[in-house]
């Protein structure tokens, strides 16, 4: 039976405390109020989708550079994190999108980006069910984890680059951060959390995907 | 034979081959003939509201149809193990690549310029002389999708679903695309000459992007191996 090990439990615990500082310990946003502490979970997910699907990207490129399975393992761990973690953003929003806007679903710019981007790492796993041999599918989910990524960029600026109901940037800009200095430091911790996390399921989903590799190497017949 | 010329004998291959059989042109327009008025009766009857959408009806028509060329033109190659044979005979394999990209968009700039008639018609459309801009647009629009899709449709060639699992690939890509051809369509037909100049110049950059990654990554992607 697998056990959760220490750094697990970290993360755990430091996903636990943050998720109760956010929501009784932090004061409310002034003009929001309540609805405003799912920011402690929209935030982190988007950005740490975007990490999730950098990371695929990256471990793509090593793949082909190295062709070693290994680096495969991680881009395809973190393509299924960053998946889950688009899907999050998605639902968190709106449900902040149905207290603040009155409606769940807008077809705004930054929702319909990330959206889409959702799709396409949708069919970047499709694609790798859909091919048997297992370097083939490496390489095949290598090369579309590249052209994948081109819309990371896309959903980041897209609040920039069209007018639309999702807020601009209010940390990464230039100049001072536009939020109560409180609520940036519960934000920021709340990254750092689910950084945590995503590092811990990394771990575990590449040692789990090391272990199918090695059961699907024991059942190719021999020679 | 230099990259460039390999690259141009095989869209004219392509091109010679489709007008031989005609089959590619001939399903992906009556596809998008079919999606055309299908989109158009469930728009209603508003002709007003129809001219509205008559850009982004013919840019899904477009979408649609650019997936049954590009999948009829490599199952063409695919078959008999004639890829194989270019594959080794090329010495340089990004040539398949920018010959597909060649042809795919000669067929998807004729095709829209089909489509864009038959909205006209269908949708009432009052196409002034400024509507010949819509002539170089459909080249680059098509220029752009074609090297996308190239790349997509070889990336999935070999694929288990692929039929499912080609508009799930393709789609989401040619989003950015599709987006800024309704735009800038959209901004000609208004006779917003600005407003489409910077909508061609995010059609180009996405060419240059999807070209670039496309003569990159071709060889790795449609390795037959």
């Amino acid at each position: 039976m697998s056990r959760i090990s220490p750094p697990g439990w970290l993360a755990g615990l430091a996903l636990t405390v943050t998720i109760l500082v956010g929501l009784f310990a932090v004061p409310a946003d002034a003009a929001q109020g309540d609805v405003q502490r799912i920011m402690y979970v929209h935030v982190p997910s988007a950005w740490l989708a975007y990490l999730a699907f950098f990371v695929t990207l990256a471990a793509g490129l090593l793949f082909l550079r190295r062709q070693d399975l290994r680096f495969d393992r991680v881009a395809v761990a973190s393509a299924e994190i960053g998946l889950v973690l688009t899907g999050l953003t998605i639902a968190t929003g709106a449900i902040w999108g149905k207290a603040t806007w009155g409606k769940w679903w807008d077809w705004d710019p930054r929702l319909t980006t990330t959206a889409i981007l959702f799709v396409i790492y949708a069919g970047y796993l499709l694609l790798r069910q859909s091919i048997v041999d297992r370097r083939r599918r490496a390489r095949l989910a290598a090369v579309f984890g590249t052209v994948a990524f081109l819309n990371v960029p896309i959903v980041h600026f897209s609040v920039l680059w069209w007018r639309g109901l999702h807020q601009p940037p209010t940390v990464i800009r230039p100049g001072d951060p536009t939020i109560d200095h409180l609520l940036l430091a519960e934000l920021l911790a709340s990254v750092a959390s689910f950084t945590l996390v995503y590092l811990w399921v990394l771990r575990r989903r590449v040692d789990l995907e090391a272990t199918r590799d090695a059961a699907e190497l024991a059942l190719e017949p021999a020679g | 034979m230099n990259l460039a010329a390999a690259a141009i004998a095989l869209a004219r291959k392509d091109l010679l081959v489709e007008l031989r059989a005609r089959q590619a042109i001939a399903s992906a327009v009556a596809l998008a003939a079919v999606a055309l008025v299908l989109v158009g009766l469930a728009g209603g009857p508003d002709p007003d509201r129809l001219r509205a959408l008559a850009p982004a009806l013919v840019w899904i028509a477009l979408l649609y149809a650019s997936i049954a060329v590009a999948d009829r033109l490599e199952r063409i190659d695919r078959a008999d193990d004639a890829f194989s044979g270019l594959w080794l005979v090329l010495p340089d394999r990004r040539a398949m690549y920018l010959g597909r990209v060649i042809s795919l968009a000669i067929f998807l700039a004729v095709l829209q310029l089909t489509l864009w008639m038959a909205a006209a018609l269908l949708l009432d459309l009052p196409l002034a002389i400024d509507a010949l801009a819509l002539v170089p647009l459909a080249a680059l629009s098509a220029l752009t999708a074609a090297t996308a899709t190239a790349l997509v449709v070889a990336l999935v060639a070999d694929a288990g679903h692929r039929p499912l699992l080609l508009p799930v690939a393709l789609l989401p890509l040619l989003v950015p695309t599709f987006l800024a051809g309704v735009q800038a369509s959209s901004a000609v037909l208004d006779s917003r000459a600005g407003d489409a100049a910077t909508w061609a110049a995010a059609l180009l950059i996405e060419a240059a992007l999807f070209s670039g990654l496309g003569l990159l990554t071709y060889e790795t992607a449609a390795s037959p191996d």
